[in-house]
């Protein structure tokens, strides 16, 4: 699995690069089929797309979209990011980094552990949450039950969650009805703001 | 390079940083966990059973304030390393997942300012159970491999890293370790199928007093076992 990964000088818009490493480094598709994560479950293709976060490229990239469509859907920035651990981790570390530094923007993050801890004093949240409303972000909506476990944990504590989520992927295709309307496993009126959708990606996985 | 005085005054925003926001300190009068005695808690080994303190690190790598301090200081030290060898600073960063994820990216993000492109990928704790059974995250490339992690303890988590590095992905690794904070003792080496390993280590246990002290007491609302947040759970 060793690939290199020179693709920082090429010259596209964000969401053409972003799609070219995603079809090119974060798809794996299986001749017969892979095992799935839920007993019965097989699949036939499967996103890695902690791959491409790893990439500094494409993280600038990353953010500069969700600067923009932040801008667009929700007019500002009063609030601060949450995500399940560990995936969503360079989102919530790279975010704020490259907000600060090319916006000035300030923003706090903090991460959902996927179940409390076990020892110590049996957190479940990583990082300082502040009183602001909290937008969660993943790398994928519409694949795993990510952002339903990150409301629980925050309803639980009363946060204020923004009637919205983040990711850089949505899985459903947009033919599908309501499927860019809502997260199938959050539902409940949130609104997904994603810089891809599936149609954007190569044929064979929409 | 960093100079002297600004790495001083770094360290000292970080050293207060720490003790205040990242050493859970045990209350000596409360009962923190069922079966343990009276300002304990339970630790990750089990030969250890009643922890007075345990340390939070994640508190400061996600604050990206903090987290740029601890990056720039790290980011100095690699290059540091790499200039007295007088050789060009070609490596990876790799880590194990959830405790280094935030410092590799972060330091990823510090090393662009300076024109540095740091490839980075992370281990599992244990393989994925479905799809591509991955235990690698990231996409390693041939370069040599420098593990970090926020704190090293035991350096069981290094050792995973090592580990896979060495015989999944077959690479070349770098013999000095880094981290924000180590709990190893002087003169902080170990030795690994016969190569000795150096950790480089911004902090050293020492450095901080870990008994208990009311102005510097937290405890997050989530751990908070006085109230029952959701009342409709028995």
């Amino acid at each position: 699995m060793k690939i290199n990964l020179e693709l920082n000088k090429i010259q596209l818009s964000n969401k053409d690069y972003m799609v070219m490493i995603i079809n090119n480094h974060c798809i794996e598709k299986a001749d017969e089929h892979f095992l799935g994560k839920l007993p019965g479950t097989r699949y036939k293709y499967q996103f890695y797309l902690s791959r491409a976060l790893y990439s500094t490229e494409f993280l600038n990239r990353a953010t500069e979209e969700f600067y923009e469509i932040i801008k667009k859907e929700i007019g500002h920035f009063d609030f601060q990011l949450a995500g399940q651990e560990f995936s969503s981790i360079p989102l919530l570390v790279g975010i704020p980094i490259i907000l600060e530094q090319k916006y000035k923007i300030k923003i706090n993050s903090f991460m959902i552990k996927n179940e409390r801890k076990s020892y110590g004093i049996n957190n479940y949240i990583e990082g300082m949450p502040t009183n602001l409303p909290v937008l969660i972000v993943g790398e994928m909506c519409n694949s795993t039950s990510t952002f339903l476990h990150c409301y629980n944990v925050l309803t639980s504590y009363k946060y204020d969650i923004l009637p919205y989520i983040f990711a850089i992927l949505n899985k459903h295709s947009s033919k599908i009805s309501n499927a860019t309307l809502e997260d199938k496993y959050l539902k409940n009126n949130f609104k997904p703001l994603t810089i891809l959708n599936v149609d954007d990606l190569k044929n064979d996985v929409r | 390079m960093m100079s002297d005085d600004k790495k001083l005054e770094l360290k000292s925003k970080l050293t207060e940083y720490i003790d205040k926001y990242c050493i859970f300190r045990c209350n000596p009068n409360i009962q923190y966990s069922p079966d343990l005695s009276k300002g304990t808690i339970p630790s990750k080994s089990p030969l250890i059973r009643d922890n007075t303190y345990q340390i939070y690190l994640r508190n400061l790598t996600h604050n990206s304030v903090m987290s740029y301090y601890v990056s720039i200081l790290l980011l100095d030290s690699i290059l540091n390393y790499y200039k007295e060898k007088n050789e060009i600073p070609y490596f990876q960063l790799c880590g194990l997942e959830t405790g280094s994820l935030p410092l590799i990216t972060a330091i990823q993000q510090i090393a662009l300012k300076y024109n540095l492109n740091i490839n980075a990928f992370s281990i599992r704790k244990k393989r994925k159970s479905y799809g591509i059974m991955n235990l690698i995250d990231g996409i390693p490339t041939d370069a040599p491999v420098i593990i970090l992690d926020d704190m090293i303890n035991s350096g069981s988590s290094v050792f995973k890293c090592y580990e896979a590095c060495k015989y999944e992905l077959d690479l070349k690794i770098v013999n000095q370790l880094f981290s924000i904070i180590t709990f190893m003792n002087d003169p902080y080496t170990f030795i690994q199928d016969d190569e000795l390993y150096y950790i480089n280590s911004i902090f050293v246990k020492n450095d901080f007093n870990y008994d208990y002290d009311p102005e510097k007491y937290w405890l997050p609302k989530d751990c908070d076992r006085s109230i029952n947040k959701r009342p409709d759970y028995f």
